[in-house]
């Protein structure tokens, strides 16, 4: 076992840490910075509970010892919001009743936030295909993909003011 | 978590130096999406992790003087958003767009989809109708490995450990196809996939060449060269599916029990891929 000095931004936070060779950066989000909207899921990287973004990119948080991330820009479900404003994506998950028990909300948000990123104007197969891996044990998808598009089109009417 | 050492290798010089220093105990990490998941299973315990995500000169997709090459570091989302892969290696493309889920995909690369050796490991089957060489380099020098006979057995491979896969290289092949079977579309351990390679006599539609390679229907990713001989001199006809269909089972040998799906229906199934993989070899489409 080594310890590491780490520099995560986390969102837009700047963090100096000294972590353990085997520290996930999952557990160091949640357990060390109080960052508890990411959530600890499977922990195999099969269910997307975790997902944060590094840059405008989603990853999968379990799979990512901290040491890794040195110097990386991470976004959080946290961070997505402005102060109290919450993003088109959030307040449609709201709007849309696309959220049930909730476990799966924070990981669906911040995998639905680099889908618009990625591609501002998507169809019904292109989110559905984004967010495959991201599992809702409740089962409550078509809600979130009217959130998703709804969130889309409010960003263009947005953008376009 | 278990315990383990971490080293970052941002080079390759960096990387088989380390690799030379812990030996036996090494174990490349770049994506992450194999080998966390084995450590969390206590498979891989007490190892030095050596940290290769940031090697920028393995993570190239070139095609030149008819030959492609894939950097091991190439990220599955890469191989199938390029241009490149699509236009010269459809099977290799097609398994790349069935590969886990996007966000998985932009973690996993293809040298550690290799290098994993899953008998189910989706880029696998595409190489080897592909006759990929596999690219190793250590302290030692650089080696070439086809790779049909790179993997021995599921989840090993002749790789040595202070060696590190750098690069795949293939000549450009157009008329292949690749189709997965999954219990589901996402994030699924293939029941069985099939790659196909074909060359057919432009006019009489005899088949001249053959490459036909299955994943998840043996202990390791195999050929399906009964099926080759069969096809290899007939036309593209019901007769010579069905009769490919039946020598195929002499190269598959799926277990029972099984997780995913019982030996009968692997065995079952596995003969309308054939068919659908060298239809999209053949003609780009399967229906």
């Amino acid at each position: 076992m080594s310890l590491h000095e780490i520099t995560l931004k986390v969102n837009g936070k700047t963090h100096k840490l000294v972590v353990k060779s085997n520290e996930l950066l999952l557990n160091v989000l949640r357990d060390r910075l109080y960052l508890t909207g990411t959530k600890y899921g499977c922990g195999l990287a099969e269910c997307g509970a975790c997902t944060i973004l590094n840059g405008d990119r989603s990853i999968m948080s379990c799979l990512v010892p901290a040491v890794v991330a040195d110097g990386w820009e991470i976004t959080t479900s946290e961070g997505l919001a402005d102060g109290d404003k919450l993003s088109p994506v959030q307040e449609e998950f709201i709007n849309q009743g696309a959220i049930q028990c909730g476990f799966c909300t924070p990981g669906m948000v911040v995998t639905s936030t680099a889908l618009l990123r990625e591609n501002p104007d998507p169809d019904e197969d292109f989110i559905r295909n984004y967010l495959r891996g991201n599992y809702c044990r409740c089962t409550g998808y078509a809600a979130m993909i009217k959130a998703v598009q709804v969130a889309a089109q409010r960003m263009k009417e947005e953008k376009n003011e | 978590m278990s315990d383990f050492e971490f080293v970052n290798a941002p080079t390759v010089d960096s990387a088989i130096e380390a690799l030379a220093q812990w030996g036996n105990k090494a174990c490349l990490v770049a994506g992450g999406t194999n080998v966390m998941v084995d450590i969390r299973a206590k498979k891989i315990k007490d190892g030095t992790l050596i940290n290769i995500r940031d090697i920028e000169s393995l993570k190239k997709i070139t095609y030149t003087d008819g030959k492609v090459s894939i950097g091991a570091l190439t990220i599955i989302e890469e191989i199938a958003k390029s241009e490149i892969i699509k236009q010269h290696a459809p099977c290799l493309f097609a398994a790349a767009n069935v590969f886990a889920d996007p966000t998985t995909n932009r973690s996993a690369t293809i040298g550690g989809n290799v290098g994993n050796a899953s008998a189910s490991g989706d880029t696998i089957p595409p190489l080897m109708v592909l006759n990929a060489i596999v690219h190793l380099k250590s302290k030692r020098g650089d080696r070439e490995v086809p790779i049909n006979e790179f993997i021995i057995k599921n989840g090993v491979t002749t790789r040595e450990p202070d060696e590190m896969i750098t690069h795949f290289t293939f000549e450009s092949q157009p008329n292949t196809g690749f189709i997965k079977l999954g219990a589901r579309r996402s994030m699924t351990i293939s029941i069985a996939t099939v790659a196909a390679y074909i060359e057919t006599d432009k006019q009489s539609g005899i088949v001249k060449d053959c490459r036909i390679a299955l994943g998840g229907v043996a202990p390791k990713p195999v050929r399906g060269t009964n099926a080759e001989k069969v096809f290899i001199g007939n036309k593209l006809d019901e007769d010579t599916f069905t009769k490919a269909g039946e020598a195929v089972q002499n190269d598959i040998s799926p277990r029972s029990p099984s997780v995913r799906a019982t030996a009968s229906y692997r065995r079952s199934v596995v003969p309308v891929l054939v068919k659908r993989a060298v239809k999209l070899a053949a003609f780009g489409e399967c229906e």
